[in-house]
């Protein structure tokens, strides 16, 4: 078995963002590539965290990962890319304790650079420039100091003077050698200054001091001549400002919220900061792990700091980066949950707000108090979906479209969301108005070419034409110079501002001033095809003929001399737009009934000549010339124009699309691309998106050609079926689509291009962790749990609880004030969705069961259970013994702590399933020793994982009774799937075991295992010997049980032997095979087998932690297999990855790579440099288009 | 192991040379061409005359000897014939059995006999008869023996018309080989004697039933005892009104 791993979509969460200078954009690091917001390459597909710095003055970014290399990447608009500028090693590749990059920090002003490990190690690199302005980098200086932790660093702003980096470290040297723990008990971290002295060239450990507080993160404060220099240490509780000299420490208490659910015990910590600086002044926001910001300034007399104010901001949900743009803008980025772009449209300055300060007296262990509140200085300009985490994904069509949806729960706590995604692009409805008929075509037009918006929308009846004028509002006009009593053809903006309307009798050609000519046909012949531009018509009439017009520099429409016979009836024509600057455009295209397309020449050297044919599986329908893929290119006039290639597009009868490249200069035609669209004939309509041009395709779903960020996208609309349409803007939607469906008129707008998947979010309480589909009514059951949460009634105990304390703690004569503010304090309900939830303490478990509809979304039935007990796991099932009932069932832990793991026993709920599916009706709880994390279904009967036993329960009147038992699995069951007898179950650090259920002895009896001990996270069965798991290391395996394996214990009909005689160190007797490993990078959560379209071929489906999915697809013939081999082996040497890991040893993270080509690095084929592009082509024996088609084939046969 | 070597003569080093490579190469001597004998000195197993060689080195030194390379012609002959003499025998076995549709006979005698009497113990009234056997992967695999005779054990030309066509149709889920297992050795082991006849005759659907609530007791947790009572097994759970083991529904249609 060979394998090709396609990522359909990209991991979304975000671990690191920065932001530079190359036009505001952000730079944000996902657990495996760069992604500029805007645009988004990918250029590697191998760091495991990388560590992103820019230099504020230039735009170079600095990254560590776990490459064991430092890289200086400089972005390249107009190419889109990243470019490498250097790549220094420094130490082994792979996460270690004391190779450097996990730590990295640059001197402000750019002139150093420090990357530092967890432990021990610190290098500096010294930047510079040569002679010709490159950047040059230096050659390392060791920071070293052995037994030291680092926390965290940053570099100080100094000005000018020599750079200086400030680190948060702890020295365990004294603890370690301490038999007695006192050392251990009383280390402190210390803050230590190191200096790169650039006269003599190297670092000295300047300065250090021990900390009262164990802080998490420092921020630097604007230094030179911005601001005073030092830097605030974020700790538990406290936020502290230090530097050098005479200043002393300025603490300020971090402001806790009034009224907090969460344990006031519990220490408070800033969690993210980012800084704003301007020329007159500067402050910080830092977010609490509430989400609570806070603006943090700095009170300076004489370059002393005297004071820190702190003052509540808003609350967002809780980031891992923020960055404050020159624009105004606060981008925020989660790891899990989405992220926003925010307008920051106030400063917080004026306002009521009470603002803290570390002037304030307060008590040592005392903090200030505010009320959190709805946003207020910041407005919600835009969100990004992030699907991490994704806990749990099943694929399958409920919604009877298909094409299959993809159901995903992720999120985490109160930020969790099911969500439905289905491929194709978001369409947002901009109107939908009625039209008195069935219209068949509709076009719109504008008045004037330098124009930026449309004027008329041309809708065409069976008998007649409607014309509608764009303003404020949409409404019909007559004066607009069209024929209303006659159906239309086509319509378009002629010259500059003329406009020409075809229809069957004739050509109407209306002037600017109204004034209009008219070209009749000739007897009885009418016009049956049309093609128009900016400058050209070209009519067909009954019979075949072709005439030709085009429009001289007076305005006037003249009549080539000549006409063209074609030899059979005309189906369908285009005609490319006018390129700037020419006259007309070259070549028209002919669809002809005898299964064939032409390209006409225009040119008048050679005009109405045929130049190239191209033979047709079927019928055409329809015709576009597009150009398409283009870069913006700036003229020497400053005209802004795209170059791209024309491309003919090709609507066949039968549903295909096909797209041929046009020659520009000889019109042949070349490198066709074919697609399968849908069920009826493709009618194919050219439209604006992102200032170039794309081909909406109509069939009976409507897709979208374009080309976005240098790839071309063919995604459908997640729309109901369209019949003609287009391009359409006006100001309230400057590129949208007109359209027809039916009797109505429809305005459209895509927004988000180039997204794969299209996103329906329904929210949820708890961080989901399972979900199960009931196969009749299709419904799901859910279960979310939480840990360090509180249950819905807890909480309001609690608040009641809070709320009487209030009352009780006043005085006399505050009584009422008390109860009033009491009985608001009840009433307020903050979504806990932005706020967050009250932590509970370590130990407490919230969770519930959920019937949901996956259409609606709507949660149709919802058991709450109690305090501290946690749902892991869920199934749902039938037991023939008692009639037709559907059961879930659900295991529960009870008092689960973590660390170290106990447990005070489990449960299994049984509901049964009532009213039609729709709500769970309690049974009864059967209590077990451990916890079950496992359950599925088998023969009638149920299996159970606890702990490490596996079980079969069967259903009881009080409870399940146990029936069966095995001892066996070594540590932990997480697990469970059947197949015919067999049973496969995984351990959560020893791999799969195979096990068979005896009926007649009543025993279940390990007959086979892997050879490696795989944590295994999910699993899926691919056939009755072959288990694809994955790991929570990011690999996928999958393993085969060899041919000759035996469920069967031969010579021994009581299974005894399987059971005693254990093979070499405790496994079975039988091995399984493995046949793929592969590393993903990512912790992999769910594992199907499935189709992801209709009529494609099986692929198994992978989803990551950090929200990207991923299919692994089989080769189907061998010279495929050898042609991806090749070509990967080709893109590892030609392409190698941005951060400067090795491909292979990566993929080869814990086990060697086996069996699977990486067809993510494949893919990097088409943004490769064309001279490379060509000369891995020819190393394969193939052109450059042969590849890229291929690369496109072996996608789109499986997904999209 | 490295050491310096002084002076420059060409021959020195590449004798050198060839000592490492033969040495190097000498580990490639197969195992069947020579032994180590308990006195730590080799023989060549190829040469009819046994020559015995104190080191390795001198070992491959003979290898490469005239002598020894016609011994080598003559070894692998002998070994070639031996072979296909070894496959004649085994395929002319193979025949005979097939015409003769002997049974296997089993590799461990003891299991066999206990087997043996374990059925002759439960299956009083109907002789033993090899062909009550689980069908195993092994058995298939594994060349007939000789067995006794085939008079009068009608199951023996039964299994294949009747046990067969009734897999399919089992209840039992799973892979139809296991399910025929399990049907097959849950016959055997019946206590009842009724039942024990009846395994002569085709499956009935009654029989059929039976069975399948035989094994459904079995798996749920039921276990019969010295005198044929059901019992319940210790380690199992059972619903607390539960003291008698479900009885066999009768057919709807009871003929």
């Amino acid at each position: 078995m060979f394998l090709y791993n396609i990522t359909l979509q990209r991991a979304t969460g975000i671990t690191h963002a920065i932001h530079g200078n190359f036009s505001g954009e952000l730079l944000r690091g996902l657990a495996q590539m760069f992604l500029l917001t805007r645009l988004c390459p990918i250029y590697s597909s191998v760091t495991v965290s990388p560590v992103f710095y820019v230099f504020i003055s230039v735009d170079y970014i600095v990254v560590g990962s776990d490459s064991g290399r430092i890289v200086i990447l400089e972005y390249h608009p107009s190419k889109n890319q990243f470019e490498k500028i250097h790549q220094e090693t420094f130490g082994k590749s792979g996460c270690r304790r004391i190779v450097p990059g996990q730590f990295l920090a640059v001197d402000p002003k750019g002139r150093a650079v420090m990357i530092g490990a967890i432990e021990k190690q610190k290098l500096v690199y010294i930047l510079n420039r040569d002679a010709a302005a490159r950047l040059t980098i230096s050659s390392p200086l060791e920071a070293h100091k052995a037994n030291t932790l680092v926390y965290h660093v940053v570099g100080v702003d100094v000005g000018f003077e020599n750079p200086m980096f400030a680190c948060l470290e702890m020295d365990y040297e004294e603890a370690d050698n301490d038999p007695t723990g006192e050392a251990a008990a009383n280390t402190q971290q210390t803050l230590t200054f190191y200096e790169l002295d650039l006269g003599l060239n190297h670092v000295v450990r300047k300065y250090s001091e021990a900390l009262e507080e164990h802080g998490n993160f420092l921020i630097t404060v604007p230094g030179g001549s911005d601001g005073p220099s030092g830097v605030l240490i974020c700790s538990e509780n406290y936020i502290t400002y230090k530097n050098f000299g005479d200043q002393p420490d300025i603490r300020c208490p971090i402001p806790r919220r009034r009224n907090d659910l969460d344990d006031p015990e519990r220490g408070m910590i800033f969690v993210c900061s980012a800084t704003h600086k301007t020329k007159s002044m500067f402050f910080f926001l830092a977010q609490t792990e509430q989400g609570d910001i806070f603006k943090v300034t700095l009170e300076t007399d004489e370059e002393m700091v005297t004071e820190i104010r702190l003052k509540y901001f808003d609350t967002i949900p809780v980031a891992t980066a923020m960055c404050v743009l020159k624009t105004g803008f606060l981008f925020v980025s989660s790891e899990f949950g989405n992220h926003y772009l925010y307008q920051i449209a106030h400063l917080g300055d004026d306002d009521e707000e009470p603002e803290f300060s570390s002037a304030m007296p307060l008590e040592e262990g005392d903090t200030f108090f505010f009320q959190p509140r709805p946003l207020k200085n910041l407005v919600l300009v835009d969100e990004q979906e992030n699907l991490s985490p994704i806990m749990s994904c099943q694929i399958a069509d409920l919604a009877n479209e298909d094409t299959p949806q993809l159901y995903v729960a992720c999120g985490r706590g109160p930020r969790s969301t099911l969500r439905v995604l289905r491929h194709g692009l978001e369409v947002s409805e901009m109107a939908v108005s009625e039209l008195p008929g069935n219209p068949n075509a509709v076009w719109t037009v504008r008045r004037h070419v330098e124009d930026e918006f449309d004027a008329y929308i041309i809708v065409s009846f069976v008998n007649a034409t409607l014309v509608l004028s764009i303003g404020e509002t949409v409404e019909e006009v007559t004066d607009s110079g069209f024929l209303g009593t006659t159906p239309t053809l086509s319509c378009s903006l002629l010259g500059e501002d003329a406009l020409v309307q075809v229809y069957p009798d004739g050509i109407r050609h209306i002037r600017a001033d109204k004034r209009v000519n008219e070209w009749k046909t000739p007897g009885k012949k009418t016009i049956v095809r049309c093609a128009v531009n900016q400058r050209q018509v070209v009519i067909a009439l009954t019979g075949g003929e072709l005439v030709y017009f085009e429009m001289d520099p007076s305005g006037q429409l003249n009549e080539y001399t000549e006409r063209k016979e074609m030899s059979a009836d005309v189906v369908c024509m285009s005609l490319a737009n006018v390129p700037p600057g020419e006259q007309r455009s070259r070549f028209l295209a002919v669809g002809l009934v005898d299964n064939t397309v032409r390209i006409i020449s225009l040119d008048p050297s050679d005009c109405l000549q045929p130049l190239s044919m191209q033979a047709l599986p079927a019928q055409p329908e329809s015709l576009c010339i597009v150009e398409m893929g283009g870069v913006e290119k700036q003229d020497e006039i400053g005209e802004k124009g795209t170059i791209g290639f024309l491309y003919l597009n090709i609507g066949l009868q039968n549903g295909v699309l096909l797209r041929t490249v046009l020659d520009p200069v000889t019109g042949d035609l070349s490198d066709t691309r074919t697609r399968y669209l849908g069920s009826r004939p493709v009618k194919l309509f050219r439209v604006r998106m992102q200032g170039q041009e794309a081909v909406l395709a109509m069939s009976s779903r409507s897709w979208l050609s374009y080309s976005y960020q240098s790839r071309f996208h063919l995604t459908p609309l997640s729309y109901e079926t369209l019949e003609y349409a287009s391009g359409f803007a006006s100001e309230q939607c400057p590129e949208g689509i007109v359209a027809i469906s039916t009797n109505t008129l429809r305005i459209l707008a895509l927004e988000k291009l180039g997204a794969v998947f299209n996103q329906v979010a329904f929210p949820l309480q708890y961080t989901p962790r399972k979900f199960v589909i009931h196969p009749e009514t299709n419904n799901l059951i859910l279960i979310e749990t939480d840990h360090n949460a509180y249950t819905e009634t807890t909480k309001a105990q609690r608040k009641q609880q809070m709320a009487e304390e209030m009352v009780e703690a006043a005085g006399e004569d505050e009584r009422e004030l008390a109860a009033e503010m009491a009985a608001a304090f009840l009433n307020e309900n903050l979504p806990e969705a932005i706020f967050g939830a009250p932590k509970a303490g370590a130990g407490q478990w919230a969770s519930l069961v959920r019937l949901v509809n996956p259409i609606q979304g709507s949660t149709l039935d919802q058991v709450q259970l109690e305090q501290n007990e946690a749902a892991f796991s869920v199934a749902v099932c039938r037991f023939p013994n008692t009639g037709d009932d559907w059961y879930v069932l659900v295991g529960v832990a009870r008092d689960m702590i973590l660390n170290p793991r106990s447990v005070g026993g489990g449960f299994i709920y049984t509901y049964r399933l009532t009213a039609g599916g729709e709500k769970l009706e309690f049974v009864h709880k059967t209590p077990v020793e451990d916890v079950p994390l496992a359950i599925a279904p088998f023969q009638g009967r149920i299996l159970v994982g606890v702990g490490k036993l596996l079980r079969i329960y069967d259903l009881g009147k009080k409870k399940l009774l146990r029936k069966c038992e095995n001892k066996h699995v070594p540590n932990l069951v997480t697990g469970i799937y059947t197949i015919g007898q067999r049973v496969i179950v995984s351990d959560v650090q020893e791999s799969l075991f195979w096990v068979r259920y005896r009926r007649n002895e009543n025993q279940l009896i390990i007959f086979a295992d892997d050879t490696y001990p795989r944590w295994v996270t999910t699993a899926c069965l691919l056939d009755y010997d072959t288990m694809a798991s994955a790991d929570k290391f990011g690999n996928i395996s999958i393993v085969r049980l060899p041919p000759n394996t035996s469920d069967d214990v031969d010579e021994d009909p009581t299974g005894n032997k399987a059971l005693w005689d254990r093979g070499l160190l405790n496994g079975a007797s039988q091995k399984a095979e493995v046949v793929v490993n592969y590393h993903i990078g990512e912790t992999v959560l769910s594992l199907q087998k499935t189709t992801l379209i209709p009529g494609g071929s099986e692929s198994l489906v992978y989803t990551t932690l950090s929200g990207g999915i991923g299919i692994l697809v089989p080769f189907t013939s061998h010279e495929d297999h050898d042609f991806f081999q090749h070509l990967e082996m080709h893109m590892r040497s030609e392409f190698p990855p941005l951060c400067g890991r090795d491909h292979l040893s990566f993929r080869s993270y814990y086990f060697p790579v086996k069996n699977v080509i990486d067809g993510d690095l494949c893919e990097q084929f088409n943004s490769m440099d064309p001279h490379k592009q060509k000369s891995v082509a020819e190393e394969l024996d193939r052109t450059p288009p042969e590849v890229s088609k291929k690369l496109e084939d072996i996608r789109t046969r499986y997904a999209f | 192991m490295s050491f310096k070597r002084d002076g420059d003569d060409k021959s020195q080093l590449n004798i050198l040379k060839k000592r490492r490579v033969a040495d190097l190469l000498s580990n490639f001597i197969p195992e069947d061409e020579a032994t180590l004998m308990k006195n730590g000195r080799y023989a060549c197993l190829v040469c009819s005359y046994r020559p015995v060689f104190d080191t390795v080195d001198m070992l491959t030194v003979h290898r490469q000897g005239k002598k020894h390379l016609l011994g080598l012609k003559m070894f692998y002959g002998r070994k070639a014939r031996l072979k296909s003499e070894i496959s004649k025998r085994q395929h002319e076995n193979y025949v005979q059995s097939e015409e003769t549709q002997e049974e296997p006979s089993s590799s461990a005698p003891l299991l066999a006999q206990t087997r043996r009497l374990t059925h002759h113990a439960l299956l009083k009234t109907v002789e033993y008869n090899s062909c009550h056997r689980k069908p195993s992967t092994k058995a298939e695999r594994r060349p007939t023996g000789g067995g006794p005779g085939r008079y009068g054990n009608p199951c023996n030309k039964t299994p294949s018309s009747s046990w067969t066509p009734e897999v399919p149709q089992t209840v039992l889920a799973g892979d139809p080989v296991d399910a025929n297992a399990e049907s097959s050795s849950a016959s055997l082991e019946t206590g009842d004697p009724a039942a024990a006849l009846q395994a002569a005759e085709p499956l009935t659907p009654q029989r059929r039933r039976e069975l399948d609530h035989y094994l459904k007791l079995k798996s749920d947790g039921w276990v019969q005892d010295r005198s044929g009572q059901w019992v319940k097994d210790e380690n199992v759970e059972f619903d607390s009104d539960e003291d008698e083991p479900a009885p066999l529904v009768p057919l709807p249609t009871g003929d």
